[in-house]
This record gives C-alpha cells, structure tokens and sequence, in this order.
C-alpha cells in the first residue's frame, strides 16, 4: 500500500468516526481541537482503523491514557522528563519537538494529528 | 412505559451474534398518531439485543453502555401486531467495547438496521447499583433467556 | 398523543430551529429497566425527544403537519449520564435536505451548559397506507 493510499484510508476513518465530510480531514488537522473529537471517538478511530487496515490495535497503544493519569508522568500540569520517555517510547512515530518546547499536559491532545495516524499505521504495516 | 425491549432471546452466542424477538402492541403505551409506533424504540430493540451480546463478553467490574451510534435508517415501520425479529452480529471487539451490527425485520422487511459501539465502563464511573437490583436484574436475565455471568 | 417525551418549548423558528426542554423524573417508567438500580437517560429516548421536538418544529411552519417519521441516524454519540432530577435542553436546527423529502436535523442535548450529546437524524413525510404497501425505502 503506497502512501497516498494510506493517507486516504486514514482520512477516510477519521471522517467516518467523527461523522465529517472527507474533505474536511487532512493529514494537518488535530483530532480534538479541529475536528471536535470527543474521548468516545478515540475508540472508533481506533475500531475504523482496525477494519480499513486489518490491524490489531492493543489497548491503549494508539491513545495512551496513562500520560493523563499517572503522577509521575505529569506534575503540575506539565509533562514531566519520565513523561516525554513515556511518550516517546509510546509514540515513537510522533514529532514531539515543537511540544518539548512547552510540555503542558492540555498540549497533548494536539499532539494527535491526522498525520499522526498515518504514521502511526505506516509503521504498523511495515511491522506486520 | 417499561423498557425491556426484546421479548425473548432465539439465539445467543456471547461475545458474536444474537437473534431475537420483540412483539409490539398497544398494550406498552408507546403509540402515537396513527398507531404509528416510533423507529427510535426499534433502533433500542437492536441495542439492547446488542448490549446483550457484548454484555456477557465484558471484563469483570464493568457495565455494559451504549458509546455510540454510527449510522441507523429506518425504511419502514412497525405497528401493533407486528413481531419484530432483529439479528445483531458483533463486527469488531476490543477490551474497550464491540462495534456491531444489527438489523430489525417484520416478515423480512426490514424496519430497522444500525451500526453501533457499545462501550465497557469501569464499575467505578458508574452509579452503584443495590443488592436488590442486582437480584431483580438477574430475574429479568432469566425470564428473557440470558445466561446470568453473575455480575 | 399518547407518547409525549417533549415537556416545554422554549423557543421555535417554525420549520427551522426549535429549543425545547425534556425533565427527568425518578418516577418515569423506563428508568425501572434502564438500568435496574442504576437508572440513567436511554440513547433512544434523548434520539425520540429530539424527532418529537423536530416534528413540533416542522409543524408550526405555514402549511406545516407534525406527521413526520424518522428515517435515518447518522453520529449519535453521548458524552455522560443523563439522570433523574436533570433538565435535558435539545436544541433541534434544520440542515440539508435528503432524498425523497427527508429533512436532515442537527441535534444538541446540554444539562445547564454541559453538551451530552449530539446527533443528525432525517425526518421524511409519513403518508398513510405506506406501511401496508411494504415500505420501500426513499
């Protein structure tokens, strides 16, 4: 599967699970603040990708809850340096370099782009 | 207006499908103009037949929610009288919940069909429930035919 | 009619946007099943407020009638529990129009300023005698 396709089927997904047009869904948008997802819709996207893709997605593998809830992970409202290893180690096809800059918890759902996901399967599929 | 909305279970495979029957009649109090009995309740037969079928899939310590409803069309309805059959499939199940797929027919024509995602919650997020309505719970499994998990 | 879920209107632009309000009561029925002991608003009955409310909506346009069928639910999602005690406000907006005479709706359901839910849903013109010829679809 090339690239273009990857991206289609993703935007696809995501317009599906957050009941968009598919012309409203490019690789740049963030799935919270752009495209009003909402913590149920996490779970479908996870479910559209698994059936467009024909992936198996762990719990929590995809949209690791544990940086919003762990203490260590996150003291005053910012990201801690255990965090950002947490995060980088969960989502190693993320670009967390302009986040580091200013590691706020309430950042952390912009980390999670369109773009984001078609990494996230491309690394997938490379795997399998 | 009471809200158990499947009659009777036909078949029940945990966790995969179900088939089951629902009887509509004036008798429930939901009618409104022209007998016209109303789509949203056939949809809850789907639900419900669905949550059944994830339900005795679910993690122990969690309560069985509808999360979402994807799509649902309705191309005719149903009237007093009218024996609902109404088929659920799961498609897809994660530790998190199971999308599914349901369709509701009176003599093969379909009134209702849905695509939907039912959610386990952590018992903890949920109001607690009592000894008693746990034991009244487990009477209605019983009587519709469902196999009580004892949660 | 003898299935009435909606309880006051507040505010209506016949045929194009209706805000009305839904009370929750311990001692409605449905909340016995739903769930025994744990007793919480049903999906399908916010979605039945919203099509009653949409009808209402429909009907108080010029020439308007209030026999209107839901037809199609597209992305009804819930945010939390909805429970007794609570005042559900649907604010019901006329969208697009869809094949054979349906009319999209977008639906909010808030408790104060908290959304709970949202919707689109399509409503088409009931004609009598359309269950008896079978039903074809629009």
């Amino acid at each position: 599967m090339d690239e273009k396709e990857i991206v289609s089927k993703v935007c696809k997904c995501v317009a599906t699970a957050l009941g968009r047009d598919e012309d409203e869904v490019q690789v740049e948008k963030r799935l919270q603040s752009d495209l009003e997802a909402e913590s149920i819709d996490y779970l479908d996207i996870t479910f559209q990708l698994e059936k467009a893709f024909g992936i198996s997605i762990d719990k929590d593998e995809l949209f690791p809850q544990k940086i919003f809830q762990d203490e260590e992970l996150v003291r005053n409202g910012v990201v801690t340096e255990k965090g950002l290893r947490f995060l980088e180690e969960k989502l190693p096809y993320a670009d967390l370099g302009e986040f580091k800059k200013d590691p706020r918890v309430t950042r952390v759902p912009d980390l999670f782009t369109v773009g984001l996901l078609v990494n996230y399967v491309k690394t997938k599929l490379a795997a399998s | 207006m009471r809200y158990v909305l499947v009659d009777r279970f036909l078949e029940l495979e945990a966790g995969r499908r179900a088939k089951s029957v629902k009887c509509v009649t004036t008798g429930e109090g939901f009618l409104g103009r022209d007998d016209e009995y109303p789509a949203t309740l056939v949809l809850e037969t789907i639900l419900q037949t669905g949550g059944t079928v994830a339900r005795l899939v679910a993690a122990p310590g969690t309560r069985t929610m509808l999360g979402k409803v994807e799509r649902a069309r309705f191309p005719s309805s149903a009237r007093p009288g009218d024996q609902i059959l109404c088929e659920v499939h799961a498609i897809l199940s994660r530790p998190e919940g199971t999308m599914c797929r349901g369709v509701a027919t009176v003599d093969g024509r379909v009134v209702g069909e849905a695509e939907f995602m039912i959610i386990y919650l952590p018992e903890a997020l949920t109001p607690k429930e009592s000894p008693a309505a746990r034991e009244q719970r487990r009477l209605l499994w019983q009587s519709l035919g469902i196999p009580w998990d004892g949660q | 009619m003898a299935f009435a879920f909606i309880d006051r209107v507040l505010e209506c632009e016949a045929g194009e946007r209706i805000v009305a309000l839904k009370a929750l009561a311990f001692n409605e029925e449905y909340f016995r099943d739903h769930f025994p002991g744990m007793p919480v608003l049903p999906g399908a009955m916010i979605l039945e407020g919203f099509v009653q409310a949409a009808r209402q909506c429909l009907a108080a346009a010029p020439g308007g009638h209030d026999l209107w069928a839901l037809v199609e639910v597209a992305q009804m999602r819930f945010n939390r529990f909805v429970v007794p005690g609570e005042v559900v406000r649907l604010e019901v907006e006329r969208d697009k129009d869809g094949e054979g005479g349906a009319i999209w709706f977008r639906g909010r359901a808030y408790t104060g300023d908290e959304g709970v839910g949202r919707l689109r849903f399509a409503v088409r013109p009931r004609t009598s005698g359309e269950v008896d010829a079978g039903g074809t679809p629009a």
